[in-house]
């Protein structure tokens, strides 16, 4: 659902609005596990490595992909012609309920088992390990959101793990929460 | 700025790393464009990537750089230097602050510890900008042994 700014638009940042103690109670919350809308693709692959200014080879001419990719599998289309495809972001720190408008990343510990290649589908899957109480930092005022998630091929086998601490936080006073 | 997947040197072997051996530096600029264009090729459309309108709603001066972007730059700084087979096993990061658009970035690192029987080393990287070091990381990095597979997987 669009959220209003300060800049007078309009964003979908499909963030779940709730209170700090509404969000606590969302740890332990597992997504489910969401496949990617499609395989990786060896367009994906090479533009990323252009973006970087990467010659590695192996993503170049062996369709390997570079694991620092691995998060952008989680992204979903802004549209699908198919109604059944799910469009929900599989990020799961959007769907823990908080007060925050805005969010910044803070760490990642990403372990990888093997490489990801051109034409596996990814599958993904995320857990929120906390969320803590309200702090203030130079950006804003807001919490913490710890989670994991779990990156599978299409066999099921697991391709590597990512843990994820992102601040939700809105700049000053906190802000109220949507609806109440 | 450094050509593409060119460090002008050979890739380092586990025997040539030593704790606490201090790595070259590469140096990187990253446009307002690319980091556009890095949020379309990843599909991360947070519009702080995107929108500066937005980036300073949110406190920032101008739209940002987004995480994966960072982990290309450590992971592509590690297999320039190590070779490209290298596996990245693990990357540990922490960002103390925002990289905008327009920066200079310098991407430094040093060895951390070298297991010889695993094929492995860890390398420390650190990205600096404008005096100041917004991110930094700990990657553990499986290297090609022969007769090993581990760097293969």
């Amino acid at each position: 659902m669009p959220t209003p700014n300060a800049t007078g638009r309009e964003y979908d940042l499909s963030l779940v609005f709730g209170t700090v103690a509404e969000g606590q109670a969302f740890v332990g919350h597992r997504t489910g596990r969401r496949a990617a809308i499609s395989p990786v693709t060896e367009r994906t692959v090479t533009l990323f490595s252009a973006l970087l200014r990467d010659g590695n080879p192996l993503y170049w001419n062996d369709g390997i992909c570079p694991p620092s990719l691995l998060l952008s599998f989680d992204f979903r289309y802004p549209w699908h012609p198919d109604p059944a495809v799910d469009l929900r972001p599989t990020r799961i720190f959007r769907e823990v309920p908080l007060p925050g408008h805005y969010i910044v990343n803070v760490e990642t510990d990403s372990r990888y088992l093997r490489r990801i290649r051109v034409g596996d589908l990814v599958s993904s899957e995320g857990e929120v390990e906390s969320v803590s109480d309200t702090k203030t930092t130079r950006l804003g005022v807001g919490n913490f959101i710890h989670s994991t998630t779990s990156y599978y091929d299409a066999t099921g086998e697991l391709l590597a793990t990512n843990t994820n601490v992102l601040f939700r936080y809105d700049r000053h006073e906190p802000a109220q929460a949507e609806g109440q | 700025m450094t050509a593409p997947g060119d460090t002008g040197t050979a890739p380092l072997s586990l025997t040539a790393l030593a704790p606490g051996q201090i790595l070259p530096d590469q140096h990187e600029y990253i446009s307002f464009a690319a980091i556009c264009q890095l949020t379309a090729t990843s599909g991360d459309w947070y519009p702080g990537h995107y929108d500066p309108d937005f980036a300073r709603s949110q406190g920032q001066p101008t739209i940002f750089v987004s995480t994966l972007y960072f982990h290309g730059l450590i992971d592509k700084y590690v297999t320039d230097l190590l070779g490209p087979e290298t596996f990245v096993a693990r990357r540990r990061m922490r960002m103390h602050s925002s990289v905008y658009a327009d920066a200079q970035l310098t991407v430094c690192g040093s060895v951390i510890g070298v297991d010889p029987a695993a094929g492995q080393a860890t390398i420390a990287v650190e990205l600096e900008c404008n005096g100041k070091k917004p991110v930094t990381a700990e990657v553990t990095a499986e290297l090609p042994i022969e007769g090993r597979a581990g760097a293969q997987r």
